[in-house]
């Protein structure tokens, strides 16, 4: 799995039948200090995710499948959980010697999850 | 699944049997700000109704075959969707759309 950032959204009609009714999100691949790893996924949200969370991506299609409960098709990668925090020695960003203080980085503040409705698919 | 541009077609005769009837696109993959990065692919077109200048997204490795009807044919990327619109959220970089 890896750790990633919701940026934004991919809005699409035509496509294999089993995105239909999942939201596609864009995350870009973070380091586990929250620097940008460079690179992005188009994921499924299966947890309710919202832009500038920090969560978890699974891209391996059998599991992925075994997610949403289909059998078949084309569904490899997936938003699994949402960070609440990446603690311990890599979380420190190794760039930055004198940063010690600090070993927890927490994700982005978000709005409380029982207000907030499910992300809409993407249809 | 990545973003990727259609930037040409594939046409081959001779192929191994179960790739009859697959259309072959070639696709260059892009960054989500939609700039090219990396060697552009040959993809199946899981849909059959994208076409030269459209933007898609692609999956691959196994997940690419599960895309097609016959789930035991040997591509190694598929297109799986066509997009309508890229939609990034505030200080995530510039939106981005399919060009009208």
């Amino acid at each position: 799995m890896k750790l990633a950032r919701v940026v934004g959204t991919v809005v699409s009609t035509i496509k294999s039948p089993i995105f239909d009714g999942r939201a596609l999100l864009l995350v870009d691949l973070l380091e586990p200090d929250g620097r940008e790893a460079g690179g992005y996924l188009i994921a499924v949200d299966t947890v309710g995710a919202g832009a500038g969370e920090t969560v978890l991506v699974l891209d391996e299609g059998t599991s992925a499948r075994q997610i949403v409960g289909a059998p078949y098709g084309p569904l490899r990668t997936v938003i699994v959980g949402i960070v609440d925090a990446v603690e311990g020695p890599a979380a420190i960003t190794s760039v930055e010697p004198h940063r010690t203080a600090a070993s927890t980085v927490s994700a982005p503040k978000r709005p409380s999850r029982a207000r907030r409705p499910k992300a809409s698919a993407a249809d | 699944m990545q973003l990727a541009r259609v930037i040409g077609t594939v046409v081959a005769t001779m192929k191994a049997p179960n790739m009859e009837g697959v259309r072959l696109l070639i696709v260059q993959p892009l960054t989500r700000r939609l700039e090219p990065v990396g060697q552009p692919v040959v993809a199946a077109d899981a849909l059959e109704t994208a076409g030269p200048g459209e933007l898609v997204y692609i999956v691959g490795a196994r997940e690419a075959a599960e895309a097609m009807p016959n789930r035991f044919v040997p591509i190694d990327h598929a297109i799986v969707g066509i997009v309508d619109a890229v939609e990034v959220a505030a200080g995530g970089g510039p939106v981005a759309g399919q060009p009208s």
